[in-house]
């Protein structure tokens, strides 16, 4: 591997290492979440588009069919009018053929209408699965979320804790009183030192008078026994 | 040049993807009583400052009025408009004649009484001048289903079927754009 290439490689890490830093876990969720809505916002807003195209083709189906029965009736009125001699025969039958041929071009027209207004409504079933998947998965991560931020928020208090532990471990209050503990044994030591010190040098002189100053404390009782026995001391 | 990049980013807005029956404006799409229905005006009465909101809903073959009004609580009824001939009684010559309807009609086989009247205005799509008009409520004996007779100016009367319904009815609500 080159130079170059390692340098490259160790500085993709680093910046890797920042942005993991970076991120904050709840905030990233948090946005996918918004953004998720906004895609359900734009795929209802298309669902209702969808909907309403298949409505209005319904309607203009339906409409079609009203006016292709109307000049059905039309053309029936028209014959039954000849019959009884009311219009001429042969007009009769010029506009009876041409409001049947207008009822069929209705026909074919509500036939077509209706066709689309099924595709329509196919597309919109489609679509409705989709938003139904979307809303589904935002409900899902919403309920991630709740739980992640309490997981966030004990993560962050243990870490607290435990960064104040190894705080205190190694130069804190714990590492204080075992110092404290030497210093006392230290000083008991020293004092101890010096009483032998001091004890190794008495002098002769101060022995003897130490003698003769101190009494024994049998002494009392020696002289008692003895004059009770009647010898002199 | 007013760009600062220290600036703290404002947080954007939460897309609004739940829609409650009242959101509902012209273009929406909303489903009821097994069919889809889309909402083509948005129109409000004005009832000496209490208001009435009206939308109409149209679907392949059907007109819907859907109104929602305050009164000790949110109030739904959805409502068909009907030839003021189809009540009995002749309701219109009765008001040219007493100023009121009568106590009782019958419409569809259907006895409603009287509950309610009142004088106000009409807002067509929400705006503009508005039409002045009196109303007459009835409802039957479940209190459930309504009718309304209407008098819009001297001789023009109009009359709607309908029933009080419930918010949760309504479902799939969709906005457009």
């Amino acid at each position: 591997m080159g130079v170059f290439q390692r340098i490259f490689r160790v500085g993709q890490a680093e910046v890797h290492a920042a942005i993991d830093k970076l991120e904050d876990p709840i905030r990233l969720t948090e946005q996918g979440i918004r953004d998720l809505k906004k895609d359900l916002s734009n795929a209802m807003t298309s669902l209702a588009e969808v909907k309403g195209q298949g409505i209005r083709l319904r309607k203009q189906a339906a409409d079609s069919k009203k006016a292709a029965e109307d000049y059905e009736r039309k053309a029936m009125a028209l014959l039954q009018r000849a019959q009884k001699d009311d219009i001429n025969p042969a007009e009769a039958d010029r506009l009876a053929g041409e409001a049947l041929a207008r009822k069929e071009e209705n026909v074919n027209r509500s036939a077509t209408l209706s066709q689309n207004a099924q595709q329509q409504e196919e597309m919109a079933a489609q679509l409705q699965t989709q938003v139904d998947k979307l809303k589904s998965s935002i409900a899902g991560y919403e309920n991630d979320l709740v739980t992640l931020r309490a997981r966030a928020r004990t993560a962050a208090a243990t870490k607290k804790i435990n960064r104040q532990m190894a705080k205190v471990d190694s130069n804190g209050t714990l590492a204080m009183l075992e110092r404290m503990k030497e210093r006392v044994e230290e000083d008991e030591s020293l004092s101890q030192a010096y009483g032998e010190v001091a004890d190794a040098s008495k002098s002769v002189d101060e022995e003897i008078d130490a003698a003769l100053q101190e009494k024994s404390p049998g002494a009392d009782k020696l002289a008692e026994l003895k004059n009770k026995m009647g010898i002199q001391a | 040049m007013n760009w600062n990049p220290f600036k703290k980013k404002t947080d954007e807005v939460d897309p609004v993807v739940d829609f409650t029956l009242s959101d509902l404006k012209p273009g929406y799409v909303v489903d009821y009583d097994l069919k889809t229905w889309k909402v083509t005006a948005k129109n409000h009465y004005d009832f000496d400052g209490d208001r009435v909101d009206e939308w109409e809903l149209t679907c392949a073959d059907d007109v819907l009025y859907l109104e929602r009004e305050e009164d000790d609580g949110l109030g739904w009824s959805v409502s068909r408009k009907v030839p003021i001939s189809r009540i009995d009684g002749d309701p219109r010559s009765h008001i040219v004649e007493h100023e009121d309807p009568p106590e009782e009609v019958t419409c569809d086989g259907v006895a409603y009484y009287a509950e309610s009247s009142d004088a106000g205005e009409f807002y067509k799509d929400g705006e503009g001048t508005p039409r002045e008009l009196i109303t007459w409520e009835y409802l039957d004996d479940s209190e459930r289903k309504t009718l309304t007779i209407e008098q819009w100016g001297e001789d023009d009367f109009e009359a709607s079927v309908g029933e009080i319904v419930e918010e949760y009815q309504f479902t799939d609500i969709l906005p457009t754009g």
